[in-house]
C-alpha cells in the first residue's frame, strides 16, 4: 500500500483518511464517518492487482455515502512499481488500501499494513510517500523478517530493488523523490513510545479530516460572526440584471427562467474529487489520467507468522453469518470480530504470493477470497477517470490497481486541501453565511436570502459560485440544489461531475423514486440490510410502505423520518451553529504493552491529547468514556495485521464527574481508574480510547474550586434566605399596594421590589434588598424633603386613604421591611464577601434604576445626588453594619424610625433631659386623638440622624435634612416626632432625649404625661377591649388605640405606624395574635390602673412587641384569639427574648431602683446611658416573662390572675418600681434558660443593630452599657457561641475605629480584654480576630 | 415519629460522629495533611466535602469515630478535637469541636432541617477556615483528642479493649497550645446538638 501512495492510518482523522476499508460497520460508526467512503478492502487489493486505481464505487460497503464521497482520484505512478513489487514475495503483502483509517475502536477495519520491509530496516523506503511523514511503525519488523525466513539482507536487497524499480517507474512523479529521504528518517514507533501519539496523529488522514470538519466549523462562525459583508452579491446582482435585460431580448435565457420563488432553497456544493484537484493542481501533466490519492505505495505485506489468519478469518465469516442470520444488524461483538477481517487476504501458510487473483468480492458477499495483493492503503479520493474504470473511493489499492492499472497515485497534500478548502468557504461566504459546512470539500448553503435578495435563480447563483470557486481554486464543484437538504444533497449526486442539478419540486417525485434508500439520510448499513430483506432498494420502493407499516417496522421515529425522506420530504434546517457532541481519541493500532507502567503513560498521553482537543474547541467534558479494546481470550496474541487489534472484546466504560474538566491529569487518573477497574492484562490490550461527553463551554464557570464553593454558598445563603425573601417579597407587596396611594414615587418603588423579589440567586437577591431599602428609602426621602406641611399632609392622606388597618399596615411593612432588608444585605454581604464586586454592581444597578425613579419624582435632587450610590457602596464594603449605619442615617429615617421602635431596646441612651419630649409627647398625642388616624412618621427623629452620615451628605441634603430636623422641633405640633416618641418604645425616648441633647431648645413639658394619659384615654374608650389598654403601657396608648382600631374600632385607628408591624401579625397565627390582644387588653387594665404617662408603661410594652415577633416565627401555638391585633412593631426585641443571665437580672433591678428614684414619668424616655442598659434589660425581662407565659397567657386572657401574674407583676414593676423589683429577678432567673441576648437582641443581626444604635447615640460610651455588653460577650462565650463573641467584637471594632474615638476606644479596649480573658481563662488562647 | 421518643443523647451522638467524620476528612484535606490526590469529592449535607480514599487512613478515622461515638453517647464530652502536630508533636493547630447541652428549647427540629442547615455551615465554614490559617509546614502528623470526665473516660477504656483500637491519655504537650490564637468558626444550637467549631493556631507555627 504505501508503495502505492498509500497511508495506514491508524486513526480516524478525516482530514487524511481518504477511505475507510470495512468489511462491516455498525450504524454509529456509519454516521460518524459519514462523509467518507467507506469501502470493502477488495477495493484495494483488486486496484493494486489491476494495477490501477479502480473505481471505489463497486466496493462500497453501502452506497448511502456515496452522496457524501469526494471526487474521484486517481491512483498514481506507483502501479509499475507495485507491479514490480508484487514479485518480491515479502513485499506482496504490503499493500494495504491507501490510508487505512479505522475510524473508531469498535469498528473492523479491515486495512492491516503488512509490510514490514517498508518499515523495517535502514532502508526501509517502501512505505513512504510524501505526505504522510511517518507511519506508525513497529520495532519488531526487523523480527519479523526473520521469522519470515528472510534474512535482512535478502530484504534489503529485495527492497533496493524493488524501490530502484519504483524510483525508475516514478521518476516522472513528485512524491517518488521524496521516498528516500522519508523513508530512512521513519523511525518505529509503538505504542507506548513516546513518539507513538504524535505519529499516530500526525500520519492519519482521518484524523486531519476530522479536525478539518471542526476547523472549518469554527471558521464559518467566524465569518458568520464578522457581519454582513457580501461582496458576491454584486455580482450577483449584475449577472441578474444583465440576464434580465437579455431576457427581455431574447425568450432563451439560458437559464430557464423560474419566478422568483422564495421558497427555501438548499444548495449543496460538493468538490469534485477533492483530493485529487487539489493535488492536481501541482501536477497538471496528470490531468485527464486516472489519478487516486493515497497512502499507498503499493507494497505488499507479509504475513505475521504468530498470526492465525485463519482464525480471524473463520471469525469473521462466523460474523457474516451471524450478520445474515440477525438482520438487526451489528452487535458491538460482531464488530469487533469483524474488525480486521475484511482485508484478510488469503495467503494464510503459503507465503505470499504473487497471484493478484483477487476476486472482488462485493459488499453482499462476504466471502473472502485469496488476494495476493495485500495493499490495504485506501484510495482517499479518485478522478473520475478512474471511476470510469471501477474505482472507487475508498478502495484499497490493490483492488484499485487490479481495476485500473494505469492507476496513477498522488500522495496528500493537506496543506494544499487546506488552502482550497479555505478559498472555498471564502468564496461561499461571500455571498450569504448560512452555511452549513459538512466537511473540508462539501458545504450546505441556504440560499433562500441570497435569492430572494438579489432575485437571482438558483441555478443562476449555483453557476456564478460555482464558477467563482473554478477560478478561485481551480477546481471543479458540483452544486446540487432543492427545496431541503435532503433533496440538495440528491440533486448533487446527479450534478457530478462538475456541474448542477436543481431539484424542483416538480421533479422530486420522479427523481427520488431512483434513488436508492441507502442514499437516505439515517439509512446505514443496517438499515440497509433490512431494507434488503424487504426487497427495498429505491425510495420508490420504500413508498410502497404506508407510515403505519414503517413505524411499526422501523419504529416511530425513524419509521416517521423515512416515511419523509423517501419522499423528499425534509424539514431539517442547516445547521448554522454546530456543537460538538464529543471529543475523543482513540488509538488501536500498535498497542502492545508489555507492563501497566507503559499502559498509563500511554494512558496519559492519550489524554492529553484528548484534552488538547477539548481546549482547542474550549470546552470541558464532563463524562470520560474509556474505550478499551481487549484480545479475546481465544484469539492469537499476534494479529494478522500487524499490529492492528486482531479479534477483540469491546469494553467501554464512562464515568461522570461532578465538574466537566479539560485538565489532563482528570482525565488520566479517572480513565486510569477505570481502566483498573476493568483488570485486564496490560498485554492483551489491544486499543484504547478516551471519549469526553456532555461538552460544555469553557466559559460558563470558573475552573473547579472556586465554582463550587461559590454555588454552594450561593446556595446556602438562598436557603437561609428563603425565609427572609418569603417575607420580604411578601411585604413588598405589601408596600407596594400600600404605598400607591401615599406616594408616587413610593409605589413605583413598590412595584420594582415586587418584580425584582422574584429573581433568584444571591445576586438577585442584594438587588432586592437593595430595591426594598431603596423602596423604603425613597419614602423617606421623599418625606423628608417635603416641607413639614408635606409630611402631615401625606400622613393624614395615609391615614385617610388606608383606614385603620391599612395605615398600620404599611407602616409595619415598612418597618418589617426595613429589617429585613438589613437582615438580608447582612447576610448577603457576609456571605458573599467574595463576591462583593460583584454585589456592588448590582446594587449599583439597582440604584441606578432607583435614580432612574427618582429623577422622575419630585425628589429629584436629593436622590440624583451621587452620595447615595457612595454611601450605599461604602456600606457594602464594609460590612453589614456600614450597610444599616447609612439607612439609619440617611434620610430614609423613616424606614428607620419604625425600625427603630421596632427593633431596639434602648441600648444607647442619653443623659435623662428627656423632659422635652414630654411637651412633644403631648402635643403629639393630642394630634393623634384630633386626628385619629395613625400618622405616619416619616422623618427620623432627630436624635437618630447620625451626625456622620449626615457630614457625608451633600451640602444641599445636608442642610435640607438639618432645617427640617430644626424645624420639627420647633414645631411641637408635629406629631410624628411626638407621637412616636410618645408611643414609648424606648427608643423613641432615646432619640428624644437625644435630640433634646442635640438641641436644647426643645424643651420637655410635663404635659407630656398628662397629654397621654389623655391619650390613652382615649384609646381607652374608643377601644372595645378596655383591658388592653390597661396593659399596654401609656404611651402604648397609640398602640393600645391601634389595637382597638383593629379589633374593630376604625375611629380610633391610632395607632403609631411604626409600632405596627402588620406583616408581622399577619405572620402569627391567630392563636397568637389572639395572645396578644390579651396582652395588649392586660396592659391596658394595667394602664387604667396606674395613672402613669405612657412611658412608663413603655416596658412592658414592648415585652409585648417583642412578643408578638417572636411568636411570628413559631408557627405553632395553640391559643385562638381574634386575629385582629396588630402586633405593635417593637423592633428591638424582635431577636428572640432572652433571659439574660443573673447579671441583666441584677441589673434590672437597679434600673427599677433608679427608676423609682427618678419618678415614674421620666423613667423611661430618660434613659440615661445608664439607664438605657437597665431600661432596656427591663424591657427585655418583660419579654421574657411574656414568653414564659406564652401558653398559659390564653388562661389568663381578660384576668390579671393567675399566670398571667408574673407578667404583670413585671409590667406593674416596671410602672410601679417598688414591687418589680423582686418579680423581675424572679422572671429573669426564669427566663436564664431562653438564651444569651443583649437586651433582647439574639442574633447577631439585632445585636448588631443594638450596637450601632448606642454607638451612634453617644459619643462616650457609659460604663454600665460597657458592662452589659461584656457580660453579655462573657456569657456568650459560656454559652459556647463564640462565633458570636467574634462576630460582635469585630463589629465594634470596625465600627469604633472608624470614629476614632478615644472614649469608644478605651471602652472597646476593656471589652476586648475581658471578653479575652475569659476565653484565655477557658480555652487557653486567646481569640484570634481581636486585636486593639 | 415522635421526635420525643427518640433517644436524643444517642441520635446526637449520631449526628456527632458522622459530622465529625466529615469534618476529619474535610480537615484533613484542606490543611493538607495527605495529598489531595487521595481525596475524593464527595457529597454531604448537601455540599461538596473530600473525603480520604487511602484505606488505612479511612481505617483509622472511623475508628476513631467508634471510639468518640460511645463517648459522647455516654453525654461527657464536652470537646472533641483534632490537633495539627508538627514533626517534633509540637501542636500547631487544633480544631475544636466543643459539644454543650442542647437547650431544651423552642421548635423542635423535628426533621432535623436545622440541623443539617448547622451541619451544613460548619462544613462550610470549615472550609473557609483554611484561608484564615497559616500554611502548615511540611510533615505534620495529627491525632484526635476528647476532652472528657475521666470516669467516662476510664469506663470507655475498659469497655474498649474489645477493639483493636486503644484510646490512651494524651500527653499535655498535645494538649496544649502556645500562644495559641482562637479563631472561632461556627456554633449551631439545635434541639439535637449543641456544638460550637473553633480553630486554635499555635504561634510556633509562625516560628517554623
Amino acid at each position: 500500500m504505501m508503495l502505492h501512495g498509500g497511508t495506514y492510518e491508524t486513526y480516524l482523522y478525516r482530514t487524511r483518511v481518504t477511505h475507510v476499508i470495512a468489511t462491516n460497520l455498525p450504524d454509529s460508526k456509519v454516521k460518524e464517518i459519514r462523509g467518507l467512503k467507506v469501502v470493502t478492502p477488495e477495493w484495494i487489493t483488486d486496484s493494486i492487482a489491476a494495477g490501477k486505481l479502480l473505481s471505489y464505487t463497486k466496493y462500497q460497503l453501502y452506497t448511502a455515502q456515496s452522496g457524501l464521497q469526494k471526487g474521484l482520484q486517481s491512483f498514481s505512478v506507483q502501479i509499475d512499481a507495485e507491479k514490480s513489487i508484487q514479485s518480491t514475495p515479502n513485499q506482496s503483502s504490503a499493500f494495504l488500501g491507501e490510508s487505512l483509517t479505522r475510524p473508531l475502536a469498535n469498528q473492523s477495519k479491515g486495512s492491516v499494513p503488512r509490510d514490514q520491509s517498508t518499515g523495517s530496516g535502514p532502508l526501509s523506503m517502501a512505505d513512504t510517500d510524501d505526505t504522510s511523514t511517518s507511519l506508525p511503525c513497529r520495532d519488531d519488523s526487523e523480527t519479523q523478517y526473520f521469522e519470515t525466513g528472510l534474512s535482512p539482507k535478502e530484504e534489503f536487497s529485495e527492497n533496493l530493488k524493488d524501490f530502484s524499480g519504483m524510483e525508475t517507474s516514478l521518476q516522472h512523479n513528485g512524491p517518488a523523490e521524496n521516498f528516500h529521504a522519508k523513508a530512512q528518517s521513519r523511525s518505529p514507533a509503538k505504542a507506548g513510545d513516546p513518539k507513538f501519539l504524535s505519529e499516530y496523529y500526525g500520519n492519519s488522514r482521518l484524523h486531519f479530516l476530522s479536525t478539518w470538519k471542526a476547523e472549518f466549523k469554527e471558521y464559518i462562525n467566524a465569518i458568520q460572526k464578522k457581519g454582513d459583508n457580501f461582496p458576491g452579491r454584486e455580482k450577483l446582482r449584475h449577472v441578474v440584471q444583465s440576464r434580465e435585460a437579455n431576457a427581455s431580448q431574447s425568450e432563451h435565457s439560458h437559464f430557464t427562467y423560474v419566478k422568483k420563488s422564495h421558497e427555501r432553497c438548499i444548495m449543496h456544493i460538493d468538490m469534485d474529487c477533492f483530493f485529487v484537484s487539489v493535488g492536481l493542481l501541482k501536477r497538471p501533466d496528470l490531468i485527464g489520467k486516472p489519478v487516486a490519492v493515497t497512502h499507498s505505495l503499493g507494497k505488499g505485506a507479509t504475513v505475521d507468522p504468530r498470526s492465525d489468519l485463519g482464525f480471524e478469518r473463520r471469525e469473521w465469516a462466523k460474523n457474516v453469518s451471524n450478520q445474515k442470520r440477525e438482520k438487526s444488524g451489528l452487535n458491538a461483538k460482531m464488530d469487533s470480530l469483524n474488525e480486521e477481517n475484511m482485508s484478510f487476504p488469503d495467503q494464510s501458510e503459503s507465503d505470499t504470493d504473487d497471484d493478484v487473483t483477487d476476486d472482488v468480492t462485493d459488499v453482499s458477499n462476504f466471502s473472502r477470497t485469496s488476494e495476493s495483493f495485500h495493499s490495504m492503503a485506501e484510495l482517499a479520493s479518485c478522478s473520475y477517470e478512474a471511476r470510469k474504470a471501477g474505482v472507487k473511493n475508498g478502495m484499497f489499492m490493490g483492488r484499485a490497481r487490479q481495476l485500473c492499472p494505469d492507476l496513477v497515485t498522488i500522495p496528500y497534500d493537506f496543506e494544499g486541501y487546506n488552502t482550497v478548502s479555505r478559498v472555498l468557504y471564502d468564496t461561499v461566504a461571500s455571498f450569504t453565511h448560512d452555511i452549513e459546512a459538512v466537511s473540508c470539500d462539501e458545504m450546505l448553503v441556504d440560499c433562500t436570502d441570497v435569492l430572494a435578495d438579489t432575485g437571482a435563480m438558483p441555478l443562476e447563483f449555483a453557476a456564478m459560485v460555482r464558477e467563482e470557486i473554478y477560478k478561485k481554486t481551480g477546481c471543479c464543484a458540483s452544486a446540487g440544489l432543492g427545496s431541503s437538504i435532503l433533496l440538495a444533497r440528491l440533486a448533487t449526486r446527479k450534478a457530478k461531475p462538475n456541474g448542477q442539478f436543481h431539484l424542483t419540486p416538480a421533479l422530486v417525485g420522479e427523481y427520488i423514486k431512483d434513488q436508492s434508500v441507502r442514499d437516505i439520510p439515517g439509512v446505514g448499513w443496517s438499515l440497509a440490510r433490512r431494507f434488503e430483506a424487504m426487497k427495498v432498494t429505491t425510495c420508490g420502493d420504500l413508498q410502497r410502505f404506508s407510515l403505519d407499516a414503517l413505524q411499526k417496522d422501523f419504529g416511530p421515529k425513524t419509521g416517521q423520518s423515512l416515511f419523509k425522506y423517501c419522499r423528499g420530504q425534509d424539514d431539517r434546517p442547516i445547521k448554522i451553529e454546530q456543537q460538538r457532541k464529543s471529543v475523543s481519541a482513540e488509538v488501536n493500532y500498535g498497542i502492545r504493552f508489555t507492563t501497566s507502567a507503559e499502559a498509563e503513560k500511554f494512558m496519559q498521553d492519550l489524554s492529553e491529547e484528548v484534552t488538547s482537543r477539548l481546549r482547542n474547541i474550549r470546552m470541558k467534558g464532563k463524562t470520560i468514556t474509556l474505550k478499551l479494546m481487549v484480545r479475546r481470550p481465544d484469539a492469537p496474541k499476534e494479529t494478522s495485521k500487524f499490529m492492528g487489534h486482531g479479534i477483540c472484546n469491546n469494553i467501554s466504560k464512562s464515568i461522570t464527574l461532578p465538574l466537566a474538566t479539560d485538565d489532563a491529569k482528570i482525565v488520566t487518573k479517572e480513565s486510569l481508574g477505570l481502566l483498573k477497574q476493568q483488570k485486564v492484562a496490560p498485554e492483551d490490550l489491544r486499543g484504547i480510547g478516551i471519549q469526553i461527553n456532555k461538552l460544555e463551554p469553557v466559559s460558563m464557570g470558573m475552573s473547579g474550586k472556586s465554582t463550587s464553593t461559590t454555588s454552594i454558598l450561593n446556595f446556602t445563603v438562598n436557603k437561609a434566605l428563603a425565609s427572609d425573601t418569603t417575607l420580604a417579597a411578601f411585604n413588598t407587596s405589601r408596600v407596594q399596594g400600600d404605598m400607591k396611594s401615599p406616594g408616587k414615587a413610593a409605589s413605583i418603588k413598590g412595584k420594582e421590589n415586587v418584580t425584582h423579589s422574584s429573581h433568584i440567586g444571591g445576586v438577585s437577591y442584594c438587588v432586592d434588598i437593595q430595591q426594598n431599602y431603596e423602596g423604603v428609602k425613597s419614602n423617606g426621602v421623599k418625606f423628608v424633603t417635603s416641607p413639614e406641611e408635606d409630611f402631615g399632609k401625606s400622613r393624614s392622606a395615609i391615614g385617610q386613604v388606608l383606614p385603620g388597618n391599612n395605615t398600620k399596615t404599611e407602616d409595619f411593612d415598612f418597618n418589617h421591611v426595613y429589617n429585613v432588608l438589613k437582615n438580608k444585605s447582612a447576610d448577603v454581604i457576609n456571605t458573599f464577601a467574595n463576591d462583593q464586586k460583584n454585589d456592588e454592581n448590582s446594587i449599583k444597578e439597582a440604584l441606578n434604576k432607583d435614580d432612574a425613579w427618582y429623577a422622575n419624582s419630585e425628589d429629584e435632587d436629593l436622590f440624583n445626588s451621587p452620595e447615595q450610590n457612595s454611601e450605599d457602596r461604602l456600606r457594602l464594603q464594609h460590612s453589614p453594619q456600614a450597610y444599616s449605619v447609612p439607612e439609619s442615617s440617611v434620610l430614609t429615617e423613616l424606614g428607620r424610625r419604625q425600625t427603630d421602635q421596632d427593633m431596639l431596646p434602648p441600648l444607647p441612651c442619653l443623659p435623662e433631659v428627656n423632659t422635652p419630649e414630654s411637651g412633644k409627647k403631648s402635643s403629639r398625642t393630642v394630634t393623634r386623638q384630633s386626628r385619629l388616624s395613625p400618622v405616619v412618621d416619616f422623618f427620623p427623629s432627630p436624635s437618630q440622624v447620625d451626625q456622620d452620615v449626615l457630614n457625608e451628605l451633600p451640602v444641599e441634603i445636608r442642610q435640607q435634612i438639618e432645617k427640617e430636623i430644626a424645624s420639627r422641633k420647633k414645631t411641637s405640633s408635629k406629631c410624628t416626632l411626638r407621637r412616636s416618641q410618645e408611643q414609648g418604645s424606648s427608643r423613641l425616648q432615646q432619640d428624644q432625649d437625644q435630640r433634646s441633647a442635640l438641641f436644647p431648645h426643645f424643651e420637655s413639658d410635663d404635659g407630656l404625661d398628662a397629654e397621654d394619659l389623655i391619650a390613652y384615654q382615649h384609646s381607652k374608650g374608643g377601644n372595645s377591649e378596655p383591658p388592653k389598654g390597661g396593659y399596654l403601657s401609656p404611651a402604648k396608648g397609640s398602640k393600645s388605640t391601634r389595637n382597638r382600631s383593629n379589633s374593630g374600632d376604625p375611629i380610633v385607628a391610632l395607632p403609631s405606624p411604626s409600632q405596627l408591624d402588620p406583616s408581622c401579625l399577619d405572620a402569627l397565627p391567630e392563636s397568637l395574635q389572639a395572645e396578644l390582644r390579651e396582652a395588649y387588653a392586660r396592659q391596658n387594665a394595667h394602664g387604667n390602673l396606674t395613672n402613669r404617662g405612657g412611658n412608663q408603661h413603655q416596658s412592658p410594652t414592648k415585652g409585648v412587641n417583642f412578643l408578638s415577633l417572636r411568636q411570628a416565627s413559631p408557627t405553632t401555638s395553640p391559643n385562638k384569639r381574634s386575629p385582629n391585633k396588630r402586633s405593635p412593631q417593637f423592633k428591638i426585641p424582635r431577636g428572640r427574648p432572652a433571659g439574660r443571665g443573673r447579671k441583666k437580672g441584677t441589673r434590672s433591678k437597679k434600673t427599677l431602683f433608679r427608676d423609682q428614684k427618678r419618678g415614674q414619668s421620666i423613667k423611661r424616655e430618660e434613659s440615661s446611658a445608664r439607664s438605657d442598659a437597665t431600661t432596656v434589660e427591663v424591657l427585655e425581662t418583660d419579654v421574657i416573662q411574656i414568653d414564659d407565659f406564652k401558653d398559659e397567657m390564653t388562661v389568663i386572657t381578660g384576668t390579671d390572675i393567675g399566670d398571667a401574674e408574673a407578667t404583670r407583676a413585671s409590667t406593674s414593676s416596671t410602672s410601679g418600681p417598688m414591687d418589680s423589683v423582686e418579680t423581675i429577678t424572679d422572671v429573669s432567673r426564669d427566663s436564664a434558660s431562653v438564651g444569651v441576648n443583649l437586651c433582647g437582641a439574639v442574633s447577631i443581626h439585632n445585636v448588631r443593630i443594638l450596637l450601632r444604635e448606642w454607638i451612634s447615640s453617644t459619643p462616650a460610651p457609659q460604663a454600665e452599657d460597657e458592662e452589659v455588653l461584656i457580660s453579655y460577650l462573657q456569657d456568650l462565650v459560656m454559652d459556647k457561641n463564640l462565633e458570636q463573641v467574634d462576630l460582635v467584637l469585630k463589629f465594634m471594632a470596625r465600627n469604633l475605629k472608624q470614629q476614632e474615638n478615644d472614649n469608644w476606644l478605651t471602652s472597646l479596649h476593656r471589652i476586648f480584654t475581658q471578653t479575652q480573658a475569659l476565653v484565655f481563662h477557658l480555652y487557653g488562647s486567646r481569640l484570634a480576630s481581636i486585636s486593639v | 415519629m415522635n421526635t420525643g421518643e427518640i433517644n436524643k443523647t444517642a441520635v446526637g451522638s449520631d449526628i456527632f460522629a458522622e459530622f465529625l467524620e466529615t469534618s476529619i476528612h474535610l480537615i484533613l484535606y484542606n490543611r493538607l495533611l495527605y495529598p489531595p490526590g487521595v481525596f475524593e469529592r464527595r457529597k454531604k449535607y448537601n455540599v461538596p466535602v473530600q473525603m480520604c480514599l487511602h484505606p488505612d487512613v479511612n481505617g483509622y478515622i472511623s475508628k476513631v469515630i467508634g471510639g468518640v461515638k460511645d463517648m459522647v453517647a455516654r453525654g461527657d464530652v464536652s470537646m472533641v478535637t483534632m490537633v495539627v502536630l508538627d514533626q517534633a508533636q509540637n501542636p500547631l493547630e487544633r480544631f475544636v469541636f466543643e459539644l454543650g447541652k442542647p437547650t431544651e428549647n423552642e421548635r423542635d427540629d423535628q426533621y432535623m432541617f436545622r440541623l443539617e442547615d448547622a451541619l451544613r455551615a460548619f462544613l462550610l465554614k470549615l472550609s473557609v477556615a483554611d484561608s484564615l490559617l497559616k500554611p502548615l509546614p511540611e510533615d505534620c502528623s495529627w491525632a484526635v483528642h476528647v476532652h472528657t470526665r475521666e470516669s467516662t473516660a476510664d469506663k470507655f477504656i475498659q469497655t474498649q479493649s474489645v477493639q483493636d483500637f486503644t484510646w490512651v491519655p494524651a500527653d499535655e504537650k498535645q494538649t496544649t497550645l502556645r500562644n495559641a490564637s482562637l479563631l472561632p468558626l461556627k456554633t449551631a444550637d439545635t434541639a439535637l446538638l449543641k456544638m460550637q467549631m473553633f480553630v486554635e493556631e499555635s504561634s510556633l507555627k509562625d516560628q517554623t
